[in-house]
């Protein structure tokens, strides 16, 4: 058995495969089904108890309009889904309050818009359901 | 890892591990033997429970 910690869906799915066992055994076996709903009960305590790896949705600030860092018509920004995954983030991991999102990189170092147009000012963002800091 | 990380996951661990007997166990029949690992099965899910403690 793998040491690695486990998700909290890895013991979800092993009561709820356990609870589907059950209900074949019932009619044939009440002591084994009895013993199958303990062991599926323990197992969904351990699933409350277990850490959740989820995929968030990471959001980055997008200019819109403007052409650039000091650039006078930027009109304003807005949050879009970066959809990347915690797990695909490369610049130091989660730090489990606040995250910026992977970042594009041009060849002057600056960030890009979706469009291409670099910008300076990309800050953390706080998710929806994180407390900032 | 903080010692309190791992004493969590040990102990997450060995329940794992017993449960998996108990419905090794259950499966083939032998009820009694699959009762002693799911009791010990509930002892280790109490204790990581404890040592992750009362913020999660």
């Amino acid at each position: 058995m793998s040491d690695a910690p486990k998700d909290f869906r890895y013991y979800a799915d092993k009561a709820e495969a356990l609870l589907l066992g059950t209900s074949e055994l019932a009619n044939d076996d009440d002591n084994g089904a009895r013993m199958l709903i303990g062991i599926a009960t323990v197992y969904a305590e351990l699933a409350k108890a277990a850490p959740r790896f989820e995929h968030q949705t990471q959001y980055r600030a997008v200019v819109i309009g403007g052409g650039g860092p000091g650039d006078s018509t930027v009109k304003a920004t807005q949050l879009q889904p970066c959809n990347v995954s915690l797990h695909g983030i490369s610049n130091g991991g989660y730090d489990g309050t606040s995250q910026p999102c992977a970042l594009v990189y041009g060849h002057t170092g600056m960030h890009e818009t979706d469009e291409g147009v670099p910008f300076r000012g990309f800050g953390t963002v706080n998710f929806p359901g994180q407390g900032g800091k | 890892m903080s010692d309190g990380t791992k004493n969590f996951e040990y102990y997450m661990r060995k329940a794992d591990e017993a449960l998996q007997a108990a419905s090794d166990m259950a499966s083939s029949g032998y009820n009694e033997s699959a009762a002693s690992f799911l009791k010990a099965a509930e002892l280790y899910t109490e204790q990581a429970k404890l040592v992750r403690g009362p913020r999660y």
